[in-house]
């Protein structure tokens, strides 16, 4: 959205069109609490920043990327407040800046602990304001067009009519979020299929990192529900405990900072708690804090806990990780380009290095938005006058698949993919064998025109989690994740 | 014909719960007796397809009750014992069959029915014994081919249409089983006795066979040839039938290599289903054969294929 405002402002002439499958009601961004971390001078500094985020990146990150992103977050926040973003700020004006784990100052730019539902909520509105970018179209995009080595275009799915239609265009640019939808526990929202990148894969474009995914440990058990809620890690830091069934804190029985750890060593030791011990549950316990702390530091969790009728003074909250962050993804420069001509990628399925192996909280709406600035202003330098071949719009009818709820497939690897993921155990060569089958059926549907919205997304998750999966066997073993062995 | 008392409770219930038994020629003779069809696997495929039934009852082996399954979606599809499956079906491996097709680009897929939905569902034509050589001679001659998963009866098939095709390396047990030298002492036993082979037996046998055919083909021949005596190089079962409809017929089974005291071929997976499992199975009504929608929607493509050009 903000690839295509930023464009619309530069070149009103050129034709913009937004394909997003939900229809532009789920996204990533709009679920946000934080906000967006951009340094104010003079007290903060850009090189505490950058050294912040290398550091939580392990230093996987791409310095060239982390220093333009860094020093443009406040040219960024300024974007926003010209479309009508209002910040949270003090008596005398200033921005009011929140502090998050891993940053050495306070450097969070936000409204309240909603942020990111604002900032969709503004892009939505001026998106409305320019004619030259079509509305969204309702569709699920199956594929990239591929010509010639080049991409030219889409393929979209439209359910309502059981058809097929190439779309064409000078530029894609894929802004389709994460893949948190293969973990059985996730952040993301459930439009979060990994799309973008799948369809990336299967044209051949590049990726990297693919295997650092960022899970979050402390997500409240909410049974009969895929998608989790947060429990600030705050929480942790303002002394709750993480506790297993029997009361006691095992955290320290493998990590001497106890719930002070960093979240990945958390993740895996309330993992292993689950797995080895049937039956085992663990909490987060805050039940010595004193009465009335939780509802006045942490409104939203105690709004949160009312609404699924606990008492956090009362009673322990069940936990588990979830899947939070798609650390790595498709290769896009500095100007959004990926390896594929044609293509661009900006936000959570692009890998611009920026965040490294484990991303620094805070860091990926602004990371967006540098990249989705950058990318239209490359784009405005194009020149259209080039000759472009016109390709008639092909139409296909398919064999609409009706898939009753109640059948729908299941995953009996989900489960597994925490194990792959947090404890780093391979997955077993059948359960590998039986994802590579299902796959394929699954390809072979969509080449005879036999699919829906459902077998499409599988296809995706299914492709994403084979691509993790090898990039997890090709990686040396050094990063973050693999710190328990 | 006087019902054992286990054959009337089925009959009521079949009746009651408005179901259809289909049975398979080789299916044990009390079974065959209360059953709605009796057919080899393509006419049964016709009347599962056919059928308004709510439930079918298919006594036969696994890939038979799911290809039913493939051709009425919205019936349910009960098999007596989800044991009951077929060597040939086993023996063709799901990735193996699509790497297969992978290293052949150019070559259309005719898969045997008895195989799996999967294998269906990556196949381009489904073929039964009866109709292959006419499948496979509706294909422009400089068609190249591939044809699994048996071996015998791709073998038998390239020298009846001419055509060079690929073989998946696969075969049925029972068949398999036949032994030659039992054969030529049978022969010399007999020495006017009509020698019959189903396409799927070993080359060997099709090769001295007077008449190679389908389970039905076969029993056309029987009922219109001339002559009296018949070795029959195919399951135990389908005498049964044969011998009702040509009861002046003497038929005689070839035997095979392990059996040599019952001097009869007999399909292990074929007999499991009882008249006791078919009755549970209808009661209870489970095991039922569920299929990913998908699967079944690729599988039907070949099958409607066959059915158009059969």
């Amino acid at each position: 959205m903000a690839t295509a405002l930023y464009l619309a402002k530069l070149r009103p002439e050129i034709q913009i069109r937004l394909m997003d499958k939900s229809g532009g009601l789920q996204s990533a961004t709009r679920l946000a609490q934080g906000g967006l971390a951009a340094v104010q001078l003079p007290h903060d500094s850009f090189e505490a920043h950058v050294k912040d985020t290398l550091e939580a990146g392990h230093y996987q990150n791409r310095p060239e990327a982390v220093w333009e992103v860094i020093s443009r977050a406040p040219e960024i926040i300024n974007d926003l407040s010209n479309w009508g973003v209002r910040w949270d700020r003090d008596e005398s004006d200033k921005l009011h800046l929140g502090l998050e784990g891993g940053h050495s100052y306070p450097r969070i730019v936000h409204q309240a602990d909603h942020s990111g539902k604002t900032i969709h909520e503004h892009l939505t509105f001026e998106l409305e304001k320019h004619k030259n970018i079509n509305p969204i179209a309702p569709g699920l995009v199956r594929d990239l067009w591929i010509k010639d080595s080049k991409c030219i275009g889409v393929i979209v799915w439209r359910e309502d009519s059981s058809q097929e239609i190439c779309l064409q265009a000078r530029h894609v640019i894929l802004a389709t979020g994460g893949s948190g939808a293969i973990f059985p526990r996730t952040t993301n929202p459930p439009s979060a299929t990994g799309d973008g990148l799948a369809m990336g894969i299967r044209a051949g474009v590049k990726t990297a990192g693919l295997h650092w995914i960022q899970f979050h440990p402390t997500v409240l058990l909410n049974s009969g529900d895929d998608r989790a809620f947060l429990l600030t890690e705050a929480l942790r830091g303002a002394g709750a405990y993480v506790v297993n069934s029997s009361g006691r804190r095992f955290l320290f029985d493998s990590l001497p900072k106890g719930e002070l750890a960093p979240r990945d060593l958390i993740c895996s030791a309330i993992w292993n708690e689950i797995t080895l011990n049937p039956g085992q549950m663990v909490y987060l316990d805050c039940r010595h804090f004193p009465k009335g702390k939780l509802h006045r530091e942490f409104p939203q969790v105690s709004s949160l806990c009312s609404q699924v009728n606990l008492d956090p003074e009362k009673v322990p909250l069940p936990i588990l990780p979830a899947a939070h962050y798609q650390c790595g993804g498709i290769i896009a420069d500095r100007w959004g380009k990926t390896s594929l001509p044609g293509l661009f990628a900006i936000g959570e399925v692009a890998h611009t290095g920026l965040h490294g192996s484990n991303r620094l909280a805070s860091n990926s709406l602004t990371e967006a938005l540098v990249y989705a600035k950058n990318a239209a202003s490359y784009l405005a330098n194009q020149s259209l006058t080039q000759k472009q071949e016109v390709l008639a719009e092909q139409i296909k009818q398919i064999f609409s698949l009706e898939i009753p709820e109640d059948n729908s497939p299941s995953y009996p690897w989900k489960d597994l993919l925490f194990d792959h993921f947090i404890r780093k155990t391979p997955p077993g060569s059948a359960l590998l064998r039986d994802i590579r089958l299902r796959l394929q059926i699954l390809n072979l549907g969509v080449n005879r025109g036999i699919y829906s919205s459902k077998t499409l997304q599988e296809r995706n998750l299914l492709q994403v989690y084979l691509e993790l999966f090898n990039s997890m066997q090709a990686s040396n073993h050094h990063d973050l994740h693999y710190q328990e062995n | 014909m006087d019902l054992s008392p286990l054959q009337s409770q089925l009959v009521n219930l079949k009746t009651q719960k408005n179901a259809v038994i289909l049975a398979h020629y080789y299916q044990r003779p009390e079974i065959q007796q209360i059953a709605d069809h009796v057919g080899d696997s393509l006419e049964l495929s016709r009347k599962a397809s056919e059928s308004i039934a709510e439930i079918l009852v298919f006594c036969g082996v696994h890939f038979m009750a799911e290809t039913a399954k493939i051709l009425n979606p919205n019936c349910k599809v009960l098999i007596p014992d989800l044991e009951a499956g077929c060597s040939l079906a086993d023996s063709c491996a799901v990735l193996d069959f699509v790497q297969m097709r992978k290293s052949h680009p150019d070559h259309l897929a005719v898969s045997y029915i008895n195989c799996s939905a999967e294998i269906k569902a990556h196949s381009d034509y489904i073929c039964t014994s009866s109709n292959a050589v006419k499948i496979i001679n509706s294909f422009p001659r400089d068609q190249k081919i591939i044809f699994a998963p048996d071996r015998n009866l791709g073998e038998y098939l390239i020298r009846e249409t001419g055509r060079e095709m690929v073989l998946w390396d696969g075969a049925c047990a029972v068949h398999e089983a036949f032994s030659v030298q039992k054969l030529i002492e049978l022969v010399q036993s007999y020495p006017s006795a009509k020698i019959l082979a189903h396409p799927e037996s070993k080359s060997e046998i099709l090769k001295i066979a007077h008449f190679t055919g389908s389970t039905s083909a076969m029993i056309r021949y029987i009922t219109e040839s001339s002559a009296d005596k018949f070795l029959i190089g195919t399951e135990a079962g389908i005498l049964h039938q044969m011998k009702e409809l040509a009861p002046e017929k003497t038929l005689i089974p070839i035997p095979t290599k392990e059996d040599t005291t019952c001097a009869c071929s007999e399909c292990a997976y074929m007999k499991v289903n009882t008249l006791q499992k078919v009755l549970q199975c209808l009661e209870t009504e489970s095991p039922e054969i569920i299929l990913d929608p998908l699967v079944s929607s690729l599988a039907l493509v070949p099958i409607r294929r066959m059915l158009q050009l059969s």
